[in-house]
């Protein structure tokens, strides 16, 4: 079997935007056969915590209101469906989660483990990147 | 080929109201449940769809057999021909 194509995403910046371009991305990749990582580290940590999504306490700009206005899927939830489809991994920075204290069951279930960056650098290996 | 108005959908999924990537997931969603030799019919309102779908359908080897436009949406014809 020809192993398939590698695509890795950082996500650092907390802007609703960004992780919400990150999820469409991903969601397209993974059902193309292409096996995504994502690296959610600095402060798009934030956005994946369940406080943050159960008070919709993103920060965003105009398309983050409008998407909330229109009702347009979610980005966790995009990755949800994502995951349902696809080969896609999403890993928080362990770094982020020590400095402020978060523990995995302050998650998003979406979130499939914390990892160092050497580990994360294995991973991106030979792997397209994209950086939000 | 025969006129797509003539092709009879095994299956039709309606994905006006959804924004991308939301119609092309719902496609995929029903072309895995259908066996082989199934056509879909995808309804969306989202322009991207009729560009994205035989995009993805060429990538992972599946039949695009055409789309039809409407007033304000788009009918794509997908053929499922090998197991997903």
């Amino acid at each position: 079997m020809s192993q398939n194509q590698k695509l890795a995403i950082i996500i650092a910046s907390e802007e609703y935007e960004k992780s919400h371009v990150a999820s469409m991305i991903a969601s397209v990749a993974a059902v193309s056969g292409v096996d995504v990582s994502i690296f959610v580290t600095m402060n798009a940590v934030y956005n994946y915590l369940k406080e943050t999504v159960a008070k919709k306490n993103f920060t965003g700009g105009k398309m983050y209101q409008t998407i909330k206005e229109k009702k347009a899927t979610m980005f966790y939830d995009l990755f949800d469906q994502a995951k349902m489809l696809g080969g896609l991994k999403i890993y928080v920075c362990s770094m982020v989660m020590d400095i402020l204290g978060i523990k995995k069951e302050d998650l998003l279930d979406i979130v499939d483990d914390h990892l160092g960056l050497a580990a994360f650098l294995g991973i991106m290996e030979g792997a397209e990147t994209i950086t939000f | 080929m025969a006129d797509l108005k003539d092709v009879k959908p095994t299956v039709t999924v309606d994905a006006r109201g959804t924004y991308c990537p939301g119609p092309l997931m719902e496609l995929i969603k029903e072309m895995r449940q259908q066996p082989v030799g199934s056509i879909v019919e995808l309804i969306s309102g989202d322009a991207g769809s009729a560009k994205d779908v035989p995009e993805w359908l060429a990538k992972v080897h599946q039949e695009f057999m055409g789309v039809i436009e409407e007033q304000g949406y788009w009918r794509i014809f997908s053929k499922k021909v090998k197991d997903m």
